[in-house]
């Protein structure tokens, strides 16, 4: 009786989170395009209500909600389906997609192609085990470790990119002292050039177009008359001198013309880039703006203290000992002296720190998400782009898991431990500050030298 | 029969990105395989202009032949806003809209909108309706001609008879002459052609019709200085960015 309530619990949770899966697929991610392909449609809805599932079962093992040896269940339940969605599924429907794009394989040879391609990715994904050190043979060939530990170290290399980045790209964008002071004068200016280099490309065109109507009628006349022996000799030396002398200005036009075009291309990309600046500028004036630009002082300040703290533990060889939630009760019961009772602040505060860390980031997530495939994807790619990311999605999800290890107390620790099996969790922590510091630099870097670009291009 | 002026006549082909505009300026033009050989499907940047030729008025004395420039805009979200120093001094706009994904048509009231300022429903409730969808898109308050093409034709073909003011085109199939469809097509081009200064031959008043598709004939075409000097209603498109009026 017990059991079959827990489980159907963690049943409606599930549909619910595919039913919200599925809504923001419709609403937020094809807002601009018809979704034709339904089966892509569930399996990111799919992906993503298990992901989310994940986290309710954590917060469910720390508030000790329902019972626990159905909990150790669905747990295991809920990790090998997500596992085999990453591994199996999104996979092996990706290449099938892709293979059916690539317009000289025949029919009938997709699915054969659609297996071997998979095979690839499985050797390749096997081999990404190697070179850390992570499990060894020993403990099984098909076991949840294995195969979590290897979507752990690409969820985990794909959550600190991001978050390399983020952290260098939202003070950047925030604060009013990365901007470019531009004026409407130089968007005129810049209008004035590319509606020059269009006329030009226009009436060399319609040079072109007479050009070429000229030489389709002395075709058609000379293919029209008669032609007598003598008027052929004639058209020799005369109608085809006037004829090549057509071809030629034609072609000579063509060629001069590429280069206009590709022309109003850079002067019509640096106007959109113009545009915005202007646009961010004006935006930065506002009292949301002004209120943003505050933020990111302060947000500023943290990335840096962040990319500190993760040099710190690279160099002095240190992973976090003691994690923020026995910190802040050892904290404020020695230093401002409130009295607490330990153990249920500490599972109280851990519950509401997991909590936030998971909205804030399945948030975070799905905005970046949306804003990224509106940009990037078009009608023909669209379906693929979307599989990509149900993939990166299950993987960034299980990964935060992993780590969230080091954000509550010990007790939840070993619980989190022998759910997700025997893994070296240190190295994770230590692979994830290699990565967002390699990540934060070269953020830094490439913005700086596209500023720097932009600075020479814009100097009037 | 050429036309004896070197300019020719501005007219803008907009839409969503991949609706398939590039592919129906070069039907428009004269069909078959684009210059350079096989189908790209790289996204425009910026504008592409085709050139191609019309009898204007074709089967009546006046018959003449005259240059169309299709100016091809790029459709992409990003480049909407910049996109707008293009539309200065075109007299007629054709909407793309692809018949495969209706959101696409649903997107044409706001590149409606970006022609001539005036705004409509700028949230398109999702409806199924084909008349309201119709109704949201209206382009008779437009002041200049404007035509609305369905592309992709070839993909939906149970789709039922076409109103006479709109196009279905399989843009990789040449428009047959004397098909309904380039019997539309010419009819919208004449009347673009109405509309500018040299067709005005025989006109006698400077006066402006905002029936623009109306085929009466000696329709007299508002001479473009007249119109200039007159009203802030012109029979070309200003660009809102600059403040030099473009009329020629």
């Amino acid at each position: 009786m017990e059991g079959s309530y827990d489980a159907w619990v963690v049943f409606v949770s599930l549909i619910l989170f595919f039913i919200a899966g599925w809504i923001f697929y419709t609403k937020q991610l094809f807002k601009n395009y018809e979704v034709h392909n339904r089966v892509v449609q569930f399996i990111f809805s799919f992906t993503f209500s298990l992901s989310c599932s994940l986290f309710e079962l954590i917060i469910f093992e720390i508030a000790d909600i329902l019972d626990p040896t159905s909990r150790q269940k669905c747990w295991t339940n809920c990790l090998s389906i997500i596992l085999l969605t990453l591994v199996i599924l999104i996979p092996l429907y990706m290449a099938y997609m892709i293979i059916q794009t690539i317009p000289f394989i025949q029919p009938k040879l997709h699915f054969p192609f659609t297996i071997f391609s998979w095979f690839i990715f499985l050797y390749f994904f096997w081999k990404i085990g190697d070179p850390f050190p992570i499990l060894s043979a020993k403990h099984g060939i098909f076991t949840i470790e294995q195969v979590i530990s290897r979507v752990g170290v690409i969820g985990v290399t794909v959550m600190a990119v991001l978050s390399g980045f983020g952290a260098v790209n939202a003070p950047y964008s925030y604060m009013t002292i990365f901007m470019r002071p531009v004026e409407e004068i130089q968007a005129q200016q810049l209008e004035k050039r590319l509606k020059h280099a269009m006329d030009m490309i226009v009436s060399k065109k319609q040079k072109m177009a007479r050009n070429q109507l000229e030489l389709k009628r002395l075709t058609a006349e000379k293919v029209s008359q008669e032609p007598s022996f003598l008027s052929k000799l004639w058209s020799n030396f005369s109608e085809n001198s006037n004829e090549n002398n057509l071809q030629s200005q034609i072609s000579k036009m063509q060629n001069e013309i590429k280069p206009l075009e590709t022309l109003s291309r850079y002067l019509f990309l640096e106007l959109v880039e113009l545009r915005n600046m202007l646009e961010r500028v004006a935006f930065s004036k506002t009292f949301i703006g002004i209120y943003f630009n505050v933020l990111g002082h302060f947000f500023s300040l943290y990335c840096v203290w962040k990319i500190f703290i993760s040099l710190v533990n690279i160099l002095f060889d240190r992973v976090g000992k003691v994690d923020p939630v026995t910190r802040l009760i050892e904290v404020s019961v020695n230093y401002v002296g409130i009295d607490m009772d330990v153990r249920y602040w500490s599972q109280y505060i851990s519950f509401f720190l997991v909590g936030v860390i998971a909205i804030t980031s399945v948030r975070g997530l799905l905005i970046t998400m949306a804003k990224f495939f509106v940009s990037i994807s078009n009608v023909r790619s669209s379906n693929i782009i979307v599989l990509g990311f149900a993939q990166i999605m299950g993987m960034y999800f299980v990964s935060s898991v992993l780590l969230m290890r080091m954000n509550v107390p010990p007790e939840y620790r070993k619980i989190l431990t022998r759910i997700l099996g025997d893994l070296q969790f240190n190295f994770y922590h230590r692979w994830f500050d290699v990565i967002f510091l390699i990540s934060a630099v070269t953020s830094i870097a490439v913005f700086s030298l596209i500023r720097k670009s932009g600075d020479t291009r814009f100097k009037h | 029969m050429s036309s004896l002026d070197e300019s020719s006549t501005k007219i803008l082909v907009l839409g969503d990105s991949c609706v398939g505009k590039t592919s129906l300026c070069h039907c428009i033009a004269g069909g078959g395989e684009p210059p350079g050989g096989g189908r790209s499907f790289d996204s425009t940047i910026g504008a592409t202009v085709v050139m191609a030729w019309h009898e204007y008025r074709a089967g009546t004395p006046e018959q003449r032949t005259e240059l169309l420039e299709l100016w091809d805009i790029g459709g992409m979200v990003a480049h909407r806003q910049a996109a707008q120093v293009f539309f200065e001094g075109a007299v007629g706009a054709i909407l793309v809209h692809d018949l495969t994904n209706k959101r696409s048509e649903e997107n044409l009231a706001t590149w409606l909108t970006m022609l001539d300022g005036k705004p409509r429903g700028a949230a398109p409730k999702s409806s199924k309706d084909p008349a309201a969808v119709a109704l949201k898109v209206d382009i008779e308050s437009c002041n200049i001609p404007v035509l609305i093409v369905g592309t992709k034709a070839d993909l939906v073909p149970h789709k039922g008879p076409v109103s006479y003011d709109r196009l279905h085109i399989d843009s990789l199939k040449i428009i047959l002459r004397g098909s309904a469809n380039s019997i539309t097509l010419s009819r919208f081009f004449d009347s673009c052609l109405d509309r500018t200064r040299r067709t005005s031959l025989n006109s006698s008043s400077s006066s402006f019709f905002t029936k623009p598709r109306s085929m009466t004939p000696n329709l007299p075409g508002a001479s473009a200085s007249a119109a200039a000097a007159a009203a802030n209603v012109t029979n070309r498109t200003m660009s809102p960015y600059t403040s030099v009026l473009m009329g020629s």
